[in-house]
């Protein structure tokens, strides 16, 4: 899995393109990690070329998610794929990172 | 006394070791004797092979009667009778056994392997050992020709033995937890009139992420499927702690109980940044109802008789994710001929990620009248699991 990050006017948006799972859950948690300590805080995870994730994934951004609130932001997550979408569902965890459309609309109203 | 044992008096070789039982034991508990060859030792035989220019190296395990060879880099197959191998005199001491030629040495003269094919040589060996100390088998290298074996040599080869040893000590580690974690999960369930009750473990790795548990409590059928995130060591002993947690809450409700069980691990949770999906549930063999709470596992499904398989409401996240999160109770009852099929999320990954599909074979499945075989085959067919794999089946006759 590949992670790049853009400067954008309200946030930082993150790309993850690849499979989220055991081996790359760490590398995105630490990718993120680092994001915040820069301090970019307000953080969107666009997903939109991420096929596939597993409970490590998940957690991860979970992980992620945490962080953020602790640093003072919030991360959130966009152009969520089937299932990806499906994984958040099932795990009921839809209701605590609500998918966006797109990058823009994350952090649109606030 | 058996024939082999009478065949290595004869031949005047070395008396059996002092143990050999315990020996033979602590071999066993290894669990390597006649499994096929593995990466992870035969990149340590490789390796030997070339750095001493040798015909062959081996990792060979020295059984009652015969020596196996787990790993073998180059051409000098031997797996014979124990009485004729160079290692059963290796493991007779704890030092490295050095044979530069074997045409000079008493010992090897007139054995097969020096008179006959593959007509060694050279000889060296450095003893293995099992559990408890015991020398089970030894890295070794051999050739056709004669060849001097220096002091500085003999460290390289024990160094080498000392990779092989490490890769033998993590494996054995990891066949007794996944032991004692087979120990952990609940035996044939208790006999409840009018139900069939079975389940099915299946770990990607020696130790998993998955369990189930049941129990009967005050006539009611308490049961579990739980899986905590990731596979392997770190949350094989976290299934343990939450097993015990859900034991030790039998007293309230399936959602109380997982309420008070994230409530006490969340800051473990936390910490490991874990957490538990569960499904929790009770079951009044009397009435057919099923009270259940579900924590972000979102897999169970309800077979209704002649009827397609239905998932079942999901609650809240999973264990260990917020704090201050609770668990909804549902409930359902389960008519004659209906089964409630729970199956872990490496069941869906294996059936590429497909709910349709799952639906579909958990519906067969809740139906098999050996659970075990049905599933062996259902993975089988769908390919090499990555995530461990658990089924748990409630059915209602």
């Amino acid at each position: 899995m590949k992670f790049s990050y853009e400067t954008k006017e309200s946030y930082a948006e993150v790309k993850a393109d690849g499979r989220l799972n055991m081996v790359s859950a760490p590398e995105l948690r630490e990718f993120v990690s680092e994001l915040i300590s820069d301090g970019s805080t307000r953080i969107v995870v666009n997903l939109e070329q991420a096929v596939f994730m597993d409970s490590s994934g998940l957690g991860a951004l979970i992980g992620c998610l945490k962080a953020a609130r602790q640093a003072g932001g919030d991360l959130r997550i966009a152009a969520v794929q089937p299932q990806v979408k499906m994984v958040l569902q099932l795990t009921s965890m839809d209701k605590v990172l609500t998918p966006y459309a797109t990058a823009e609309e994350a952090f649109s109203n606030d | 006394m058996n024939e082999s044992v009478l065949d290595l008096q004869r031949r005047d070789l070395p008396a059996l070791p002092k143990g050999e039982a315990e020996r033979l034991e602590s071999l066993a508990d290894t669990g390597l004797l006649d499994t096929p060859a593995e990466e992870g030792f035969d990149r340590i035989t490789r390796l030997a092979q070339k750095l001493f220019g040798v015909s062959a190296a081996s990792v060979s395990l020295i059984a009652e009667d015969r020596q196996f060879l787990k790993s073998i880099a180059g051409n000098l197959e031997v797996n014979g009778p124990r009485a004729e191998s160079f290692c059963t005199h290796t493991i007779m001491t704890p030092d490295t056994l050095v044979v530069e030629d074997a045409e000079e040495d008493e010992r090897f003269r007139t054995n097969p392997y020096v008179v006959g094919l593959p007509n060694i040589r050279f000889y060296a060996g450095q003893p293995l050992q099992g559990p408890g100390g015991h020398n089970i088998g030894t890295l070794c290298i051999s050739d056709q020709e004669p060849r001097a074996f220096n002091g500085e040599q003999e460290k390289v080869l024990q160094d080498l033995a000392a990779i092989v040893q490490r890769e033998i000590n993590v494996r054995t580690d990891l066949r007794n937890g996944a032991r004692i974690q087979q120990a952990h999960l609940p035996e044939q369930a208790p006999p409840i009139p009018g139900y069939t009750i079975t389940a099915a473990f299946r770990p990607a790795g020696d130790l998993s992420g998955d369990f189930y548990d049941w129990d009967l409590v005050n006539g009611r059928f308490r049961f579990t499927l739980a899986d905590v995130m990731g596979k392997g060591t770190g949350p094989a002993i976290l299934t343990a702690t939450i097993r015990a947690g859900l034991r030790a809450t039998a007293d309230v409700d399936p959602a109380s109980a997982l309420t008070t069980v994230s409530r006490e691990l969340i800051d473990n949770l936390a910490r490991t940044e874990s957490f538990v999906t569960a499904f929790h549930g009770e079951l009044d063999p009397v009435t057919g109802i099923v009270t259940y709470a579900d924590a972000g596992h979102g897999l169970a499904h309800h077979v209704p008789a002649g009827a397609g398989a239905r998932r079942l409401a999901t609650g809240s996240g999973p264990l260990g994710i917020m704090p201050g999160l609770q668990w909804n109770t549902h409930t359902f009852t389960l008519d004659s001929g209906d089964a409630l099929v729970i199956p872990s999320d490496g069941l869906l990954e294996l059936l590429n990620e497909n709910l349709d599909e799952l639906a579909c074979e958990l519906a067969k499945l809740s139906s098999s009248d050996n659970l075990s075989a049905d599933l062996d085959l259902l993975i089988s067919s769908a390919g090499t699991p990555t995530d461990d794999v658990t089924v748990l089946i409630l059915r209602r006759d």
